[in-house]
């Protein structure tokens, strides 16, 4: 079928939708709900059999709807309605949530049911099950709806609050003095289901020191506590725990309320810097916390103890795990610096498997952007960022002492997904999609890519891959050799398939020819051309990208950045999404054919 | 071309020698630019600087080593890590070395991608002044050149699609955190690349006013190199059915040498070749 997505971002849930319906032959155009004509646009010029709306803020015209079959897919059980399912689904303790497909209609979310699945809720913030739970799904329930249009003989169920099994209503959108905390009477729990119901978006406000401020990040405190609830009691990697009347809570990042934008030009004008996007709290509040007490914590932590940590450690069986679970996959100069410490210090450990896990909702999306934004001097703050990220990547690629794993159970970007690569196998969740390129934010791309991706994909496929910036999921990633395994989706499935595997390479008999040989391929490798070199001719690229002087700098960059932290939409569609812009060029010789009368 | 200095790194383990460069050094310019010294007292302190600032990593004019610091050798450990870990082959290094016997002259130059050698002894006022003065022309000669190789090759990739060539071409045009002092437009055909209507306005205004002016030929055809009082710089390729009419407009803080006009030229007139014979894909 020729499928049209129309969403209101090429968000994680788009893209996988993009991948599953493109893996299963059908033809996918793609259209941002920018305004009403870009959609009406994209209806005429690619006649779409089916519209699907994976993610859609905006309302879709009538005359779209009216005319196509278009779906809806909806964060809710059956009967939910409105614009913050997830949230209240959150704040009222729901034990099972889900996803329903529905035909769009006038009245908003009370079309026709197609398809619905449903899923336990867990404790996480909104964007994370959405990134898990919802995503998974919203994919499964998609998938059935586009069978079922096939099958032209399926009668989708009339929406009927009547019915038992329609749990669900209609909720109003959540304000903020839904969500506002009260610091002399809500326990540490209602406070994390606060913060948890808000995060990403629009997070929690909150007055600290006098100013309002957005909350995000939420974790809760074992050991530490205040007297004074929603004090700032320690502060960590530039996080900040306040106390709270039972407890305390880690706060990992602030938006500030009211911070003027300014356009992108007069930026670098201004002397006044306003940050007006989510930072790390410390970075937000600065001399605020100038007698806030560090509270350290061990780089290799393998303690079970409630609180704030971006990197702990596990072992067993001779094989040690690593995660490190920084926000949204972003890794500064500064997370670098200590995964890298951790890193050595795990390899010091007796093992002799190392797993890097990542984090719960990425693995790693590369330099972060945020920081690099917020600095004093943004082209220096990527020239530390990138070279930080690369002595990590450096580090795992000359680790001759033990094998490494890159266990992939969230998303990868940018130079995450190339970092992946450096391990000696790269094993991933089924549902995982991966953005092995560089180019929507302007940049030519470090992180010993140059070697690692053509090593493992061949040079044509690694200029495809990084040239058209679109995304791969895990089975054409297999396929072309740049991952190595498909793990399940499940996380419990996944976890014990880690550890199986993982255990069998420790235990392998062959297990010290294969780390010898492991060796000799980098010796070689070496031989032929040094790490150093690739870096080096990596880094000359790059310095164009962040302050090139011949020709003047690279704009592309710091534009694309500084768009991506204001979250600036794009004012159209990108070429590579929307298909139905491009030129068909066999459409074009059939209009040559010459007319029969 | 839009050099605001010129960045200089002087590395040496004695204090003296680094005060008393500095000074010497303070009030020298090179196409009317001031440099811009920074100064590093081992080699660890130099890669350290290399690695957090991005002009000391990617865009120094010249470096001055000393050989003997934490070890016998590590200036010229500094040096392989400039040209190989940081593969940077532009800045010009020169070894200045207080025990020549340690690192005998031959030797050193032998062996190391280096651009010159001398002692302490000779290091005058007049000996670094003609150092710096020659070593920030080769820079930038150098420089252009090495940039224009590379700006050819991206425009000979992207042949064919004038979205690929634009996307190739950004990085001269549009907005730049150094606009307000160094602006820059191209204009293909007269469309103004990159700008908004009030940038391509201006764009187009100061085009006008350049084309007035009579310049430099810069071959038969009638191509000219354009250069008004107030420093605004205009390369005109004159278009042709073969060609499209391409006009680099920028303004710099320096009036460049002949060699980097010409530089310059070839890039325009290449890209105006090659824009005739692309399709419009946006």
């Amino acid at each position: 079928m020729r499928i049209l997505l129309i969403s209101s971002s090429y968000n994680g849930l788009c893209q996988r939708a993009h991948v599953e319906l493109e893996a299963l032959g059908h033809d996918i155009s793609i259209t941002l709900a920018l305004n009403p004509d870009d959609v009406r646009k994209g209806v005429t010029f690619f006649q779409p059999d089916l519209i699907i709306c994976p993610f859609l803020k905006e309302k879709i015209p009538e005359d779209v709807w009216a005319k196509h079959h278009c779906f809806i897919i909806h964060p809710g059980i059956k009967g939910d309605r409105g614009p913050s399912s997830l949230d209240w689904a959150i704040m009222n303790g729901e034990k099972e949530w889900g996803v329903t497909v529905l035909q769009a209609v006038e009245e908003m979310d009370a079309g026709d049911i197609w398809a619905c699945e449903t899923f336990k809720m867990r404790q996480a913030s909104k964007a994370g099950i959405y990134r898990r739970e919802v995503t998974k799904a919203a994919i499964k329930a998609m998938l059935e709806a586009v069978k079922r249009v096939e099958s032209k003989s399926f009668k989708p169920e009339p929406f009927d609050y009547s019915k038992p099994d329609v749990r669900g209503i209609l909720r109003p959108l959540m304000k903020q003095q839904d969500r506002k905390i009260d610091w002399a009477k809500d326990h540490v729990a209602t406070i994390i289901k606060k913060i948890n119901a808000a995060d990403s978006a629009p997070g929690v406000l909150d007055v600290i020191d006098n100013q309002e401020y957005y909350l995000y990040g939420a974790h809760e405190e074992s050991l530490l506590q205040g007297w004074q609830p929603g004090a700032i009691i320690a502060q960590r990697h530039g996080a900040i725990c306040r106390a709270a009347i039972d407890g305390a809570v880690w706060i990992s990042h602030l938006k500030r309320k009211n911070a003027v934008k300014i356009p992108f030009y007069k930026r670098f004008l201004s002397h006044d810097k306003q940050f007006d996007f989510k930072l790390p709290a410390a970075k937000v509040l600065g001399s605020i916390l100038n007698e806030t007490p560090e509270s350290p914590i061990d780089p290799l932590f393998m303690g079970t103890e409630l609180t704030f940590k971006e990197i702990w450690y596990e072992e067993k069986n001779q094989v040690g795990y690593l995660h490190f679970n920084f926000h949204n996959g972003a890794m500064s100069t500064a997370q670098c610096r200590r995964l890298l410490e951790s890193y050595r210090l795990a390899l010091a450990r007796p093992t002799k498997v190392l797993v890097l896990m990542g984090g719960s909702d990425f693995w790693s999306n590369g330099i972060h952007l945020n920081i690099i934004e917020a600095a004093e001097n943004p082209a220096n703050e990527s020239w530390r960022n990138i070279n930080a990220i690369d002595d990590i990547v450096l580090e795992i690629l000359t680790t001759e002492t033990k094998f490494t794993v890159s266990a992939v159970w969230g998303g990868c970007g940018a130079g995450g997904a190339m970092a992946i690569l450096a391990a000696d196998k790269v094993w991933a969740r089924e549902g995982v999609i991966f953005n092995p390129h560089y180019k929507t934010m302007g940049l030519y791309g470090s992180e010993y890519w140059t070697y690692s991706l053509p090593r493992r994909v061949g040079p044509v496929k690694a200029l495809e891959l990084t040239e058209t910036p679109l995304p791969i999921g895990t089975k054409k990633a297999k396929a072309i050799g740049y991952i190595d395994e498909i793990l399940p989706d499940d996380y419990e499935a996944y976890q014990e398939q880690v550890r199986q595997k993982a255990e069998a390479m420790a235990t392998d008999p062959q297990y010290s020819s294969l780390l010898e040989e492991k060796k000799k391929m980098r010796q070689k490798d070496e031989r032929v051309k040094s790490l150093a070199a690739y870096r080096a001719a990596e880094l000359q690229k790059m310095k164009i990208n962040f302050s090139g002087k011949f020709y003047g700098g690279e704009v592309n960059y710091h534009e694309a950045r500084y768009n991506f932290v204001h979250k600036v939409r794009p004012k159209e569609t990108a070429s590579y999404l929307a298909k139905h812009m491009r030129l068909d060029a066999a459409k074009l010789s059939e209009l040559r054919q010459p007319l029969t009368y | 071309m839009f050099f605001k200095y010129w960045p200089v790194l002087l590395v040496d383990d004695e204090p003296d020698v680094l005060t008393i460069s500095r000074l010497a050094m303070k009030n020298f310019e090179v196409y009317g630019l001031p440099l811009k010294i920074y100064t590093a007292n081992s080699k660890e302190d130099a890669i350290y600087l290399m690695n957090d600032d991005v002009e000391v990593g990617c865009s120094l004019a010249v470096a001055f080593l000393d050989v003997v610091m934490e070890t016998e050798r590590a200036g010229l450990e500094l040096c392989d890590y400039i040209r190989n870990n940081l593969g940077n082959k532009l800045t010009q290094i020169y070894i200045r070395t207080g025990q020549p016997g340690v690192a005998p002259e031959r030797e050193v130059i032998d062996k190391y991608d280096i651009n010159g050698y001398f002692t302490k002894v000779e290091a005058t006022e007049d000996k670094l002044y003609s150092l710096i003065k020659s070593s920030i022309r080769q820079y930038l000669s150098y420089g252009m050149a090495l940039s224009t190789i590379e700006l050819s090759n991206n425009l000979i990739e992207a042949a064919g699609s004038q979205r690929k060539l634009l996307y190739t071409l950004s990085p001269i045009g549009g907005l730049s955190p150094e606009q307000a002092e160094t602006p820059r437009w191209l204009i293909i055909d007269d469309q103004v690349l990159f700008a908004d209507e009030i940038d391509a306005d201006r764009g187009l205004q100061l085009l006008d006013r350049l084309r007035a002016i009579e310049g430099m030929p810069l071959n038969p055809e009638g191509d000219r190199y354009i250069l008004d009082d107030q420093g605004y710089q205009l390369i005109d390729v004159v278009g042709s059915p073969s060609q499209a009419q391409v006009s680099f407009l920028f303004k710099s803080r320096f009036t460049p040498p002949d060699l980097i006009v010409n530089l310059m030229h070839g890039f325009v007139k290449q890209l105006a070749v090659i824009w005739r014979q692309s399709r419009k894909d946006t």
